[in-house]
């Protein structure tokens, strides 16, 4: 009987993504901020001195994200919006030790700057899944990696002196995988 | 290069409008804002923690969890601003002019330019938490300053001693005065863990980690040389503690408890289960101190009294589990305020305590007692325990997974019945010692507790094979304890490895020592039967008491006296592996002959070992019984003396041959069912007759053809030279015949040969018993043992082969005792068979 509210969300670059509300609702922030503005939808009925609005698409600005990166946020939430994921903090362990998903892993196969783009959205849209799939990813980059290695592969600048480098080596090589 | 990226990003007016911050940027609260980031669970101490069962509790975790990444965050930019403020690092190796302008917040000083640089430091944090390797951890270290900061406590904050080699490495650092290290390393470590280097651990070592003020969990199980002082020193300034074990320390004294009263108000476990010198005020001092006490070990404390107890349980509502094996002061009185205050209770472990009865789950007021929560119970050795109290309490908790009852002396089957209905929530149950239960109680424990996982049994002497049969229906045991069960026999062990399909092979651990009676072979199925076993112990039963089987076995523990030394038999891990390995060979291959005769004589002089004489009169008695020794004499002569060349007088095999038919004590039982399974298993053994000595070839020919001259085995015609293939239809025909047909066509043979023997004068007297003994040899060959030489040995036919022949082997065995049996019984009045057994 209830007709969907329609949803748009709006990008930094003043774009509009009309979404449906399951894919939208991958994002915490978004699902929480939803539940504020429309109360239970059974209620709805009864409600009935905001029925002029309830044909209004709502528009959710989302100032920290450009429509590039929106794309593929919204991408993402499709392909998972059947997928409920628990909402489990305690099982951290074996969820980090769990390795990526194929899916993830191929979606987010993009330059490091859109990689970037993608974990900051998704920290700031709290979306967990795709924020955990993105450190990963980044963390996947740094392995076995040396130190050089490592800055060049991000662009980091060195900034120790040889004796801090010494200095800190030293004190940490004890620390051995098992 | 716009730092505001990740320093002061704005939050956007949405997060705003609906009262969420995102992330840190305005974050100086952290615990306001833990739930809206989706960073909030990138703390380290979130990470996984495999080596402390003491910290499995997750909700001990829960607490610091929420803000933790960012805590740590905050700190290391509080240390990033101080060392650019203060322009020198303050260890004073020498700085980056570069960054010590005083400005942090130019992006030159992170080091870090985009693509990476627009990330947040909480988000880094969450990446660098998915580094698994140290090694990795520090390369981020080295990369630059900011990263550097941020990892530094991921390194350090549960240094990972898994060896001597670490531990060195670790001291070496830790020696140094703090003003000498790049950073002061004490601050970030907050689990301190040295159980897996427990020997090495000295109090100079521990000294090192005094002002490690952040420690969250201390573990120093086993840490034997650690004394009281040194641990009380780094307790000193420890306000965050929440859990130590001291499991396994030697010297627990009054001041640790005292340290840990006054420093450690946060304290949620307590394991010093070895408290014996503590005085009753440093216990109550701490339970005063830590009301948030959950888990708590005090084994063996003097002190602990019910006005302890008492205390416990008023001020800490959040105890979770207490152990108080061995305190024996604690009254019902406590025990029942105990279980109808905490509400969280599930655990409760006490022992060697004669106070405690049913009664403590009474209560006064006539209310019933709510023990929903409570998992695990363990009453060990609580004599007055009895069934009662077993039953009450089985209706009053009624998801108990764990019990222990062991050496509940007072319990029968009536207790297992009322553990029964504890159904599929009980995992574990350990009756060891209750002496009085028997098979039908374990069956319908067994039957109703299906899912099981450990069940140990050892000395309820009353159990027999019917409770193994039982326990192999059980599809997730993983252990099973029958120590000195000396009523389980191979039968029951067969039993169980029959059973192997329906269990996924998940049995690990299996107990068996003392029980006497087991045999080789049934070892070996279990053995083959579930690949995941781990740990198999055999001590005290003669069968495995041999040099080839035991030097697989374990060193036995020093302490052990030299008898007990002998007799120890443990296989784990790769030991039981090769055991497997060994007895396969030993069981899927021929004997070699030389291995086989080694074994006879074992087993002929264990079993004659002092025997002199045995007292013949009654089998002498009967005749046929006298024919029967003398037919088994003549078969060890010819396999013993003849086949493998030795040069046993027949004196001594008819000793042995009279023990076995007389007086064969239950020990050497299956010493007797090996040396038939040798005689038996023994395809090569045709090999050296086919071209016997022509006397003796003569001998057989006419034994078999007197044979063949009776009407009712049909042996056909045997041709000299064409024997052997001629013989073969024979055996599978003979296949088929029972057992009893056996003792009959064998009996017939010897008849036959015996009245051959004698219608030939000239036959001399010595070759009498040698020519029967062919012709009854050769006919129990033919019939029972030789089949091999007919059926084609595939694996898997080899082995359905095998189970036959051995169940068939069982069944003469059997009867050979049973006819050992009557014959006794029908032919003599003085002794009963029971008696003879015990006569040695």
């Amino acid at each position: 009987m209830t007709k969907e509210r329609q949803i748009a969300i709006i990008t930094s670059d003043g774009d509009r993504f009309p979404v449906e509300r399951k894919v939208a609702e991958k994002s915490i922030l978004i699902k929480n901020m939803l539940k504020n503005l429309l109360p239970v939808e059974g209620e709805e009925g009864e409600d009935s001195e905001s029925d002029e609005e309830d044909d209004e698409p709502i528009e959710i600005p989302t100032q920290n994200v450009r429509s590039a990166v929106m794309k593929n946020i919204l991408e993402w939430c499709e392909h998972y919006k059947d997928i409920n994921f628990p909402d489990d903090e305690q099982d951290d362990d074996s969820k980090k030790s769990a390795p990526i998903d194929p899916w993830d892993s191929n979606f987010l196969n993009v330059d490091q700057e859109m990689l970037y783009e993608i974990i900051l959205a998704a920290n700031y849209l709290n979306i967990k899944p795709l924020l955990n799939a993105g450190c990963k990813v980044v963390a996947e980059m740094i392995r076995g990696k040396s130190p050089e290695e490592i800055r060049k592969t991000f662009n980091i600048v060195n900034d120790f002196t040889p004796e801090e480098e010494a200095a800190i080596r030293r004190e940490n090589e004890w620390a051995e995988d098992r | 290069m716009d730092h505001n990226d990740y320093t002061a990003r704005p939050a956007s007016p949405l997060g705003r409008a609906f009262g969420i911050t995102q992330g840190l940027q305005d974050g100086q609260t952290p615990s306001a804002n833990a739930s809206s980031s989706a960073v909030a669970s990138a703390s380290p101490s979130a990470s996984s923690d495999e080596d402390d069962d003491f910290e499995r509790d997750a909700d001990t975790e829960r607490q610091p969890q929420g803000g933790a990444a960012k805590q740590l965050l905050l700190r290391a930019r509080a240390r990033i601003e101080s060392r650019l403020r203060h322009g020198v690092n303050h260890n004073g190796i020498g700085h980056n002019s570069s960054a010590n302008n005083g400005d942090y917040n130019s992006a030159l000083y992170y080091g870090v330019e985009k693509p990476i640089g627009v990330l947040p430091p909480e988000v880094l944090c969450l990446i660098f938490s998915y580094i698994n390797s140290k090694g990795d951890l520090l390369s981020v270290a080295l990369t630059c300053k900011y990263w550097a900061e941020l990892i530094v406590e991921l390194i350090w904050f549960r240094p990972g001693i898994s060896g001597e080699r670490v531990y060195k490495r670790l001291g070496k650092v830790m020696e140094k005065p703090r003003d000498e290290t790049y950073w002061d390393y004490r601050l970030y470590i907050k689990r301190l863990n040295l159980s897996l280097v427990p020997s090495i651990v000295t109090n100079r070592y521990l000294d090192m980690f005094q002002g490690c003020q952040n420690l969250e969990r201390i573990t120093l199980v086993n840490c034997t040389h650690v004394g009281s002082g040194s641990v009380a020193s780094l307790l000193h300034g420890c306000g965050r503690l929440q859990s130590i074990d001291l499991t396994g320390v030697r010297d627990i004294r009054d001041d640790i408890y005292e340290q840990l009263g006054l420093n450690c108000k946060r304290l949620q476990g307590l394991y010093a289960p070895g408290s014996f010198n503590v005085t009753k005020p440093a216990v109550l001092q701490v339970i005063q101190c830590c009301p948030l006490l959950k888990r708590v070990k005090l084994s063996d404390c003097p002190g602990v009294d019910d006005e302890v107890l008492l205390a416990l349980v008023s001020n800490c509502p959040n105890l979770v589990e207490i152990d108080l094996h061995g305190c024996d002061k604690i009254t019902n009185v406590a025990l029942h305020e105990m279980f109808a205050t905490l509400e969280f209770l599930k655990e409760f472990k006490i022992s060697k305590n004669e106070n405690v009865t049913g009664a403590c789950f009474d209560s006064t007021d006539g209310s019933e007692l709510c023990l929903d929560r409570l998992r695990i119970i363990d009453f060990t050795q609580c004599p007055n325990i009895a069934d009662s109290a077993i039953e009450k309490f089985v209706s009053l908790a009624p998801r108990l997974r764990n019990v222990v009852l062991s050496k509940c002396t007072a319990i029968t089957d009536r207790s297992l019945r009322a553990i029964a209905t504890l159904g599929k929530s009980l995992h574990y149950v350990h009756l060891g010692h209750c002496s009085n239960i028997t098979d039908f109680g374990a069956r319908e424990l067994i039957k109703s507790c299906y899912r099981l996982q450990y069940i140990d049994l050892a000395c309820c002497t009353q159990l027999t094979n019917a409770t193994v049969v039982e326990l192999a229906q059980l599809p997730k045991l993983k252990r099973i304890g029958l120590v000195k069960c000396s009523q389980i026999t191979d039968e029951g062990i067969l039993a169980l490895a029959e059973n192997s399909r329906t269990h996924e092979d998940n049995l690990e651990r299996v107990h068996l020592s003392y029980c006497m009676n087991l045999t080789i072979y049934p070892i070996y199925r279990l053995l083959k039967a579930f690949p995941k076993l781990t740990h198999i112990s055999l001590t005290g039963v003669a069968q495995f008491l041999r040099h080839d089987i035991t030097q697989f076995c374990r060193d036995p523990p020093q302490e052990f006296n030299p008898h007990q030394k002998s007799i120890f038999c443990v296989f784990s891990g790769e030991g039981v592996n090769q055991l497997r390995v060994y007895l396969t060979q030993l069981i899927e291959t021929p004997q070699d002959p030389e291995r086989e005769i080694n074994e006879l004589l074992d087993i002929i002089n264990s079993v004659t070992d002092g025997v002199s004489s045995v007292d013949d009169t009654l089998l002498n008695a009967d005749p046929l019984q006298r024919q029967r020794l003398r037919v088994f004499v003549d078969t060890l002569d010819r396999f013993i003396n003849d086949y493998h060349g030795m040069r046993i007088p027949r004196e001594n095999l008819e000793l042995f041959a009279k023990c076995v038919f007389t007086r064969l004590p239950a020990v050497h039982v299956p010493r007797i069912q090996r040396f038939f399974q040798i005689l038996q298993n023994h395809p090569l053994q045709l090999q050296p007759r086919r071209q016997p000595p022509a006397r003796q070839t003569t001998q057989i020919h006419q034994a078999v053809q007197t044979t063949q001259a009776t009407p009712a085995p049909q042996v056909p015609t045997p041709n000299q030279m064409a024997g052997q293939p001629q013989r073969q239809p024979t055996l599978l025909q003979n296949q088929r015949l029972q057992p009893q047909q056996l003792v009959q066509l064998s009996e017939q043979a010897r008849v036959q040969a015996q009245s051959q023997a004698q219608s030939q004068p000239d036959s001399q007297s010595n070759s009498e018993p040698q020519s029967r003994s062919q012709a009854q040899y050769e006919t129990r060959l033919v019939g029972g043992v030789h089949r091999e030489f007919a059926i084609p040995r595939t694996p898997v036919e080899a082995e359905l082969f095998r189970r036959q022949q051995y169940g068939q082997q069982q069944q003469q065995f059997g009867d050979e005792q049973s006819e050992n049996r009557t014959a006794e019984q029908g032919g003599r009045n003085s002794s009963d068979p029971d008696e003879a057994m015990e006569d040695l």
